[in-house]
């Protein structure tokens, strides 16, 4: 089954931190009912905060999400994961979401590129 | 020169424990809370005032901020501790308690330190109380987002403010309170069994480790977690 993919836009206020991890509590919540696997993609600097406060704390919470659901439901076989994309150039999209289904994990943040690396791990 | 520290939630629970420490070191408080037990709690600690102000709504920020401003005119602790749980299994959880608990938890802390970013002092220092729970819980989707975000709110702010402000955030883990006096004692003593330190946290155990970040011997970290939970985000 094709995973649900969320892919947020970029926060710029309080505000759409708050609607942005409600429509995606929402999604997640109504994909896993229906047994989907769920792909939340993210840069991999937001999980740092390095482009904004608020993409940090947006993704952050999505981060939260999909660990939510991975504690919760890891036994009755939901997918909820977070892609944590390089800031350069990601490669072929549609593959990575693929083989994050394929991998059968969840509530992982798998962080691609090495723009992360040396540092804290998100 | 007497330090000056917010504390939010501060008429109850860790953010009376904190409050109590705080005062204990020199400081100065002003303790927000929508609950006006806060005035007792200000009135016991002596060095303290007391705001009482719903921090999820902006004219109540608006109002802290005068408040602090007119009273003190500055800030060098901030500590966002207010929050609220509305547990519920995903499949069940409503909108409107995931909502409830990302405005508090995380929205509402990100409100009041942005309100009062000019009175905070060159120097100072934000503590956001985050949770263990942000690694994961049970029926708590919304809280371990808030969790979870405040702690990308913690790291981003701690990039934008440096070197002017410090920000850290505490994660305690299962802490002594009236919510986890109010489990079956069974559940309690099992979740207790899988804490390396092999006893429940205090209110205290987390109100040292705000207090340290809050000082100035923490003054070379900023942007960075201190997990308060007895070693259970490592254990098994
Ligand atoms: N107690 C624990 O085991 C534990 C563990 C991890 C994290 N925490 C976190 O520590 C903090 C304090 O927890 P606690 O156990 O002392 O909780 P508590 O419920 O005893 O106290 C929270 C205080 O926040 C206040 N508050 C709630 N919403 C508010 C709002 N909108 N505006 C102003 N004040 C508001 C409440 O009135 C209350 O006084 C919370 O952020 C909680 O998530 C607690």
């Amino acid at each position: 089954m094709r995973p649900v993919l969320i892919r947020p836009a970029d926060p710029r206020s309080l505000d759409e931190v708050g609607d942005g991890l409600r429509a995606a509590f929402v999604t997640v919540r109504d994909a896993v009912a229906e047994g989907r696997p769920v792909v939340i993609l993210v840069r991999a600097g937001d999980l740092l905060g390095h482009h904004s406060v608020y993409g940090a704390a947006y993704a952050n919470g999505l981060a939260g999400i999909a660990r939510a659901a991975g504690f919760e439901g890891a036994r009755a076989g939901w997918q909820v994961n977070v892609v944590a994309l390089p800031d350069e150039d990601a490669g072929d999209e549609e593959a990575i979401i693929t083989a994050v289904r394929d991998l059968g994990l969840t509530g992982q943040v798998l962080t691609l590129g090495a723009g992360l690396a040396g540092k804290v791990i998100p | 020169m007497t330090r000056i520290a917010v504390v939010t939630g501060g008429a109850r629970g860790l953010g009376l424990a904190i409050a109590r420490l705080l005062a204990d070191r020199g400081h100065a408080l002003v303790l927000v809370d929508r609950d006006d037990a806060v005035r007792d709690t200000a009135e016991q600690l002596r060095t303290a005032s007391a705001v009482v102000a719903d921090l999820t709504a902006d004219e109540d920020v608006r109002r802290v901020r005068d408040f602090v401003r007119e009273t003190h005119g500055s800030v060098d602790v901030l500590v966002n501790n207010a929050g609220i749980t509305r547990d519920a299994r995903l499949a069940t959880m409503a909108e409107a308690d995931f909502t409830a608990v990302v405005e508090v938890n995380l929205l509402a802390a990100m409100r009041l330190t942005f309100a009062l970013e000019a009175e905070l002092r060159d120097g100072s220092s934000v503590v956001n109380m985050s949770s263990r729970a942000a690694l994961g819980n049970f029926g708590q989707a919304n809280y371990v987002a808030s969790k979870s975000g405040l702690i990308g709110f913690t790291r981003g702010l701690a990039l934008r403010w440096s070197p002017r402000v410090r920000v850290n955030a505490v994660a305690p883990g299962l802490i002594d309170s009236p919510m986890s006096r109010a489990m079956p004692p069974r559940v309690l003593d099992g979740l207790v069994a899988r804490i390396p330190a092999g006893r429940i946290g205090e209110p205290e155990d987390v109100a040292k480790a705000v207090a340290f970040l809050a000082s100035d011997d923490a003054s070379y970290i900023t942007g960075q977690v201190l997990t308060v939970c007895g070693g259970r985000s490592i254990a098994p």
